[in-house]
């Protein structure tokens, strides 16, 4: 009896190496703002959405819209798009992430194609910019790179929020959970589950000690 | 077509005659575009960045300029949200005199303004806000809005349209709690008569704060109801524009309490009003009353309701029919 017991646990401690190797796997980005409790009603949830896409959805408009204010306004539109369609119950952060890049792509190419009549590599420069910006990022292949870049860069800055750090504290404390539990509920590593926890910790500590010459 | 030469054309970073050479290769079929396609798109996600170039509380502030462009109404001129909210004191107790005259008080850095009886007066914020007094109240603010936020005391009642500013939060301070403004039309009724509070919430956000109390989230349409004996705080759903009806002379009662019925026509019309009998006071009563004179009210309410009237000099009794 006890040496099935000494294995199993010799096999479950070989499979928390196993994880300390392997990369976290890649979960959904819904999935993630669920477990953040992220509420896009609240002022405070639509604010975090906004810091993670805001600059790098930027950051993909100016490399095909030409002017930079153009840019500027679609994506800003996109958000404000966004904005009312959570309260009309449309989007939730289950399907907010394909929303956004879909959107912006989008209008993006909108304007491409509203700023000539005919997009052709024969015009002035403008409209072969133009044709060239509007081809590159209508092409399936091409927005997939970016995309697929969007989302792993996306996963890992949620990762680093102070509120994710905060959650997984949480479940190992108020939830009374170990790691093990934590790290197959969130599909991460048992040792990621530990730095956030030190991590914690740590913020704790220190902003604790601004208290203690009360003391 | 070399690669490097693609990347060059890709940084901008070509000759004349480069330029040219590209865009030859490219016109001559849609493999060679698509390569161009592919190789953008790669030096786009590589060169996407997890910091800002520019901080974000910049953008999202623009942000929420242009979502609150959508809502705003022509009594705003600034692109702000205003919100109505009422806050309504109901206390049967002796009236607080306030003096029939309109005065600025100007002590040190603050201005109070009082609003004549019968009569309501607007007064501009310093950051743009407006304010529109309903009667016998006064509303006590400084002269510049300074440091972290925007804080006015009220007696009264005033409906408050307030330009939006994210960094300075806009406080309303009535006897009984802090009303903070996130962005947002809404009527604040406070009179120190009345046994209750009451903010009603037209457009926007609001927090209602008190001392070692959970703050209190309105959305509109909502009205909360503090009522001073119990310290107890209700939330209802209102008909908002009724709550705003006084703007325009009108008053809405809507199974109110003939006791409040009493005071606001004592209010509008500067008579004394008295209840012929104690459990009439509670009686509830739903009227609107259009811009009417003294007498008209009086008509519309015995025509309108099982309350009859007395009146000798500038005195009135109701009481019940018989």
């Amino acid at each position: 009896m006890t040496q099935n017991y000494f294995y199993y646990n010799f096999l479950l401690s070989l499979t928390d190496q196993i994880k300390l190797w392997m990369p976290d796997k890649d979960n959904n980005i819904g999935d993630r703002f669920c477990d953040l409790g992220l509420d896009l009603f609240t002022e405070e949830g639509f604010e975090i959405v906004f810091n993670l896409y805001y600059h790098r959805l930027l950051h993909v408009a100016n490399h095909y819209v030409s002017q930079q204010e153009d840019a500027e306004e679609i994506v800003q539109e996109v958000f404000v798009k966004l904005w009312d369609k959570r309260k009309k119950l449309e989007i939730d952060s289950n399907n907010i992430h394909g929303y956004l890049f879909k959107m912006v792509k989008n209008r993006c190419l909108d304007h491409l194609r509203k700023r000539s009549r005919n997009l052709s590599l024969y015009g002035n420069p403008g409209q072969i910019e133009d044709f060239l910006n509007f081809k590159a990022l209508s092409d399936q292949q091409a927005s997939n790179i970016i995309a697929d870049e969007l989302k792993e860069q996306i996963i890992r800055a949620i990762d680093l929020l102070p509120e994710r750090c905060k959650m997984i504290f949480l479940k190992s404390r108020a939830e009374d959970l170990t790691y093990r539990d934590i790290s197959s509920e969130l599909q991460i590593s048992v040792k990621t589950v530990e730095n956030q926890i030190g991590k914690a910790l740590r913020h704790m500590r220190f902003h604790l000690q601004e208290y203690l010459h009360l003391f | 077509m070399y690669k490097e030469l693609l990347q060059k054309f890709l940084d901008n970073d070509v000759s004349k005659e480069e330029r040219e050479q590209v865009i030859d290769w490219l016109k001559r079929s849609s493999d060679n575009q698509k390569e161009y396609s592919i190789l953008k798109a790669e030096q786009v996600a590589r060169t996407m960045v997890d910091v800002p170039d520019a901080p974000n509380e910049k953008a999202y502030g623009a942000f929420k300029k242009r979502r609150g462009q959508k809502h705003s109404h022509s009594f705003v001129r600034h692109t702000a949200i205003a919100a109505l909210i009422a806050i309504g004191f109901f206390l049967y107790s002796d009236k607080i005199a306030i003096p029939d005259i309109i005065s600025t008080d100007t002590d040190s850095e603050f201005l109070t303004i009082r609003s004549k009886e019968g009569f309501n007066k607007m007064v501009t914020l310093p950051d743009g806000s407006k304010v529109q007094l309903n009667i016998d109240s006064s509303l006590k603010y400084p002269k510049n809005f300074q440091d972290g936020e925007r804080r006015v005391s009220l007696i009264g009642e005033a409906l408050f349209e307030i330009v939006q500013d994210t960094l300075r939060p806009f406080i309303v301070s009535t006897a009984d709690y802090d009303v903070k403004v996130l962005g947002t039309t809404f009527n604040v009724k406070s009179y120190g008569n009345d046994t209750r509070t009451e903010t009603t919430l037209i457009e926007g956000k609001v927090e209602l704060l008190r001392e070692k109390e959970e703050p209190i989230a309105l959305i509109p349409s909502q009205r909360a109801i503090f009522s001073k004996m119990k310290k107890e705080m209700k939330i209802e759903e209102v008909n908002a524009q009724e709550a705003i009806a006084w703007k325009k002379g009108s008053i809405v009662f809507n199974r109110t309490p003939l006791q409040q019925v009493a005071l606001d026509l004592e209010r509008k019309y500067n008579v004394k009003i008295s209840i012929g009998s104690p459990s009439l006071l509670r009686y509830e009563y739903t009227g609107t009353f259009d811009n009417l004179s003294l007498e008209e009210s009086l008509r519309l309410l015995v025509v309108s309701s099982s309350i009859d009237y007395e009146m000798t000099k500038n005195k009135i009794k109701l009481k019940m029919k018989e």
